[in-house]
């Protein structure tokens, strides 16, 4: 009892918080139909610039059209969004939300073959949350206990919908790898035995290894294809007893799409040694690191990732908040994005996924990033990276309508999202979420 | 019996040996007719005179008569000549129901050689042992039966007269068998061996594959290996020359096996995505399967008609906060309330003047069970878990039920009867406890129904079988008669201690020392509670009080894994000592002082 009282005082102070910020008109649909249309908005286009007192129409669950004399169509439903912000749905390039178990395969530093597609979790919880925070789409990842992780899957947070139905199609096939610490770290949690590499110079072993057996596999399959086709010649044996190709190995074959460039390398890391080290190894060996994740000092190798389209996906801040972070500068973000790299700004965290635009407005804050670059590390370059800058990332015609709405700029310290729809369906609605005075009242009554 | 069996040895030579004498044809003939049934112990003859015969193939028969000779059926009908050699067994107004089936159960297994927590979890020097279960598709059940297994006979007075059985963690676990519950004669408890192999989602931690995801690229891997082995072995057979000699390995013959169509794989798919994932494999490497578990089956119903394949469907309903899209109602049901615990009943027998009290308390007590019940149905959620097999019905989807590894075997009728309250005809529901599985398993020849010349596995009841308070009053397996004692029987031990409180636990692992919390709620032996640690808080799923010694048993569920603790101990005062069985993790040590709760001080 005593416990509930307290539990009311504290919602109830947070209702009075609430009150005291600045006030927060709801936004309201009205009308129905399959359309949508939403007329009063400052619109952040990303690729078109800011279009204030506008409208975007939306069919079929695409923009249909965007701008400051969309004529408003009978039959649809209408969003008014009260001069508010409307942005493209952010993109989280690098999260572990919605895996079915274990993030982490961690019973061995090449475990490329699993693949995060085949345990995507539809319902869980942080996808509602972090639509709350205008979020649509995320990339989510095997975690970094090991060399090699697996695969990746991109998708849309339709919370509610059947998990088949959140693939993004034609998104790039990532494969994890973590440098560093992690991988290092000779007991892991979950797998608790001393296993080699524990330094750096062991990753790089290990990294060469892998490739050098998916090389050797692939020679094989070659030379069982030409063999069968007749461009070598069998031996007299085989001619007698027939050909048996070799063994299909889901390990070596992942490993083998990457050397043929079918797949591309997203990988954990924070120095600029161990950076520098894996694209030294991919350009002897033949694959393309797709992007550095962290990459907090990724500033000192600018050049190096620009030369090789390498893509930086970071946090916005977290400086030295480990030894391995412990060079990382405000100024990464700007100095990358100066020279020419793709960087986005990813949460890595189903909690601070909610708040990816304070992220990007701390770039701007501490790192002196123009507004429009800002903006672009949580919506238009991760859509790149992904390869679904075709279907997302900006408010343009013919692209899927995801889109979130905030009270006041997204880099307002003040702002709240207020909706946030996901090919035309609304998928977060603050005036429909549970408030806290509804959470207060619930509270009391079931006292 | 032993007479018999000696009788028939010493006339045997004398019949060949003199078989010149006119007088010793009367001898052959008597060595022929009598010891045959003795030979292998078949039970008796016996001719059941009942009100009504649930045959589930050919209707009820009113007023009939089932005999049983040879462990078989020998007749079953409504004018049926009692033989002068028949123990008579009048029940006019008692069922008699085919033996149930219990279509996927871990019942009668020796306790597989499960790596110690050390060995599991790899040490600096010798790395983890995985669990023998993960690639084993080539073992046996038949050959690892234990027929001192105590749970054999709650499940024969259960009225589960047949199950099948199989390890219930794993990968490729192995092959199972369907056995009787009779759970003496080894040589006969085996009704079918192999039956399936079966395939599961259980990773082992510390080990490859432990995650979910390792599970599937595994799963994949093995069919592949599978494949190329037999393409291997093939060309081998065929010409040797010149061709490197394969490597034999009998894993992988047996997952051929299944890829070749000579066998058939029961997947363990329970959740939406463990079923989707499972019709996927199968249907990728195309091989014949049939779906086990499957409580989450009316979330895929479309997808379970359209794979046209039966299912093995558990009453062991999940709790509705673990069932898959949970949180979609989270929006609208927030903050929720825990559902009670669905507290299970102690088995009653009827009725006998010096119990009358007993039975009175019982009674009340049901009514309580019962007002829980019904309050129970009303919660949506659980209605909608219980509604499952409804669902599938109404789909067309055909399903044997199973136990699903509950704990009490008692449960499973009764979890049944969840079902038909939710809707499930009863005759549906005694066919997926009878003739389904015996179909599905290819032994509807021999059991699912009373009919002439199947196995006579029989249950005669005072009631209709799906009534509350019905009770089994024999249970024939195999021709063999357990009668069940109507009186109630005392607890083994009475408590002497009362271990209601809050304890403080310390249970001394190889980690160190872990701390925990035992809330327990002692009513007469029964313990009922929760335990808390960093591991996280479970429910006591079975405790009691026996004497000063107390037994608990807590299953704690970990990232989609549930492991079960048992709690052996003794109590003196505010304080407890004991051990600790982990299961696979091994065991350790524990002690627990009392920091709260009525009795403080010993009652000694």
């Amino acid at each position: 009892m005593k416990n509930r009282r307290l539990q009311v005082l504290i919602l109830t102070g947070a209702v009075l918080c609430f009150f005291l910020g600045p006030a927060l008109a709801q936004l309201k649909v009205e009308g129905g139909g399959e359309n949508l249309f939403i007329r009063n908005a400052t619109i952040l286009t990303i690729s078109n610039g800011t279009i204030e007192d506008g409208s975007v129409l939306v069919q079929g669950g695409k923009i249909k059209a965007v701008g400051k004399d969309v004529p408003e169509p009978p039959g649809c439903r209408v969003v008014d969004a009260q001069g508010g912000f409307v942005m493209p749905g952010i993109i989280d390039s690098h999260s572990h939300m919605g895996i079915h178990g274990n993030v982490n395969e961690s019973t061995g530093q090449v475990m490329p073959q699993v693949n995060i597609q085949e345990v995507i979790r539809h319902d869980d919880i942080y996808f509602q949350r972090a639509l709350a925070g205008g979020v649509t789409a995320i990339n989510t990842l095997h975690g970094s206990a090991n060399v090699f992780g697996g695969r990746n899957a991109v998708i849309k947070l339709k919370f509610g919908k059947p998990a088949e139905e959140l693939f993004i199609p034609g998104a790039k096939e990532l494969i994890k790898m973590a440098l560093g610490e992690n991988p290092k770290r000779s007991r892991m949690a979950g797998m608790g035995q001393a296993q080699f590499p524990s330094t750096r110079m062991g990753i790089e072993y290990t990294i060469r290894d892998a490739f050098t057996q998916a090389k050797e596999y692939m020679r094989a399959w070659d030379e069982y294809e030409k063999k069968r086709k007749g461009q070598i010649k069998k031996t007299q044996w085989e001619k007698k007893s027939g050909l048996v190709p070799p063994k299909r190995d889901l390990r070596l074959e992942t490993l083998a799409g990457i050397l043929k460039g079918e797949l591309e390398i997203i990988c954990h890391a924070y120095r600029a040694d161990e950076m520098l080290m894996i694209m030294n190894v991919g350009d002897e060996m033949g694959f393309k690191v797709g992007s550095f994740e962290h990459c907090l000092e990724g500033y000192r190798i600018a050049d190096e990732m620009a030369a090789r389209g390498v893509v930086a996906s970071i946090f916005a801040d977290s400086w030295a908040y480990k030894m391995e972070a412990f060079e990382a500068i405000p100024y990464n973000a700007a100095i990358m994005i100066e020279r020419g790299i793709i960087v986005t700004c990813n949460s890595d965290s189903p909690e601070r996924v909610r708040r990816l635009y304070q992220d990007a407005a701390k770039l701007m804050k501490y790192g002196d990033v123009p507004e429009l670059e800002a903006l672009k590390t949580i919506t238009l370059n991760p859509a790149i990276w992904l390869g679904i800058d075709d279907k997302v990332g900006t408010i343009e015609v013919g692209k899927d309508a995801d889109l979130a709405i905030f009270n006041y700029h997204p880099f307002c310290v003040y702002t709240r999202c207020q909706m946030t729809i996901i090919e035309g369906d609304i998928y977060f609605d603050l005036a429909e979420a549970d408030t806290v005075e509804k959470l207060v009242a619930k509270a009391e009554k079931s006292d | 019996m032993r007479c018999s069996v000696g009788s028939i040895s010493n006339l045997r030579p004398e019949v060949t040996g003199h078989s010149n004498v006119g007088g010793s044809l009367w001898l052959l003939w008597l060595a022929l007719m009598i010891p045959v049934s003795a030979l292998a112990d078949f039970g008796g003859v016996y001719a059941i005179k009942a009100g009504h015969i649930v045959t589930v193939t050919g209707g009820v028969i009113e007023n009939g008569t089932v005999l049983i000779r040879d462990g078989l059926i020998e007749a079953v009908g409504p004018d049926i000549a009692v033989p002068p050699d028949a123990e008579v067994i009048v029940e006019d107004t008692m069922y008699v129901y085919p033996g149930l089936i219990d279509a996927h159960t871990s019942l009668a297994l020796e306790k597989a050689e499960q790596p110690s927590s050390q060995q599991a979890r790899g040490t600096q020097q010798r790395p983890a042992q995985p669990s023998p279960t993960l690639m084993s598709p080539e073992m046996l059940a038949a050959d690892k039966l234990n027929l001192k297994d105590s749970q054999i006979k709650k499940f024969r007075e259960a009225g589960i007269t047949t199950v099948l059985t199989v390890p219930d963690n794993g990968v490729f676990i192995g092959q199972s068998a369907l056995i009787s519950t009779d759970g003496e004669d080894a040589s006969r408890v085996v009704v079918k061996s192999p039956v399936a192999m079966h395939l599961g989602y259980s990773g082992q931690r510390g080990v490859y594959p432990s995650s979910p995801m390792g599970v599937i690229a595994f799963q994949c891997q093995a069919f592949y290996d599978a494949k190329h082995h037999r393409a291997l072995w093939d060309r081998y057979n065929r010409y040797q020359r010149g061709i490197p000699r394969p490597a034999p390995n009998k894993s992988l013959d047996a997952i051929a096996s299944v890829l070749e169509g000579r066998m058939r794989m029961v997947i363990s798919a329970n959740t939406e995505y463990e079923m989707k994932r499972a019709v996927k494999l199968a249907g990728e490497f195309g091989f014949d399967y049939v779906l086990s578990g499957c409580v989450e089956g009316w979330r895929v119903v479309d997808l379970l008609r359209q794979q046209g394949k039966p299912v093995l469907l558990s009453v062991n309903y999940p709790k509705p906060e673990n069932v898959t899209g949970y949180s979609f109602k989270l929006k609208v049901d927030w903050p929720k309330e825990k559902p009670k615990k669905d507290k299970a009943k102690p088995e009653k027998k009827t009725g006998n003047e010096a119990e009358e009290k007993e039975d009175a308390a019982a009674e009340k007590k049901e009514k309580e069970d019962k007002a829980k019940e019904s309050k129970k149905e009303k919660d949506p959620e659980i209605a909608e878990l219980h509604a499952n097999a409804r669902v599938l019905y109404e789909a067309g989807v055909k399903f044997a039920f199973t136990s699903g590894g509950m704990n009490k075997p008692a449960d499973y009728l009764k979890n049944v009867g969840l079902a038909i309250e939710q809707g499930l005809p009863e005759e549906e529901a005694l066919r997926a406890l009878t003739i389904y599985p015996a179909e599905i398993f290819g032994v509807e020849e021999q059991l699912g129904s009373i009919e002439a010349g199947k196995i006579a596995n029989l249950i005669v009841a005072n009631d209709s079988l799906f009534k509350e308070k019905t009770k089994i009053k024999y249970v024939f397996v195999d021709g063999k008669k357990t009668e069940l004692e109507i009186k109630e029987k005392k607890p083994a031990g009475e408590a002497k201690v009362d271990v209601s409180g809050t304890w403080d636990l310390k249970i001394e692992s190889e980690m160190g020392e872990l701390p925990a919390t035992l809330t327990l709620k002692q009513s007469e032996s029964e313990v009922t509670g929760q335990f808390k640690s960093e591991m996280g808080s479970a429910e006591i799923t079975e405790g009691s009080v026996s004497g000063n010694s107390i037994s608990l048993t807590i299953t704690l569920s970990m990232g989609g894994q549930s492991f079960v603790l048992t709690m052996q101990g003794t109590v003196e005062g505010d304080s407890m000592e004991g051990s600790i069985d982990f299961g696979e993790m091994g065991s350790a040590d524990w002690t627990a002082t009392k920091s709260s709760g009525p009795g403080m001080m010993s009652r000694d």
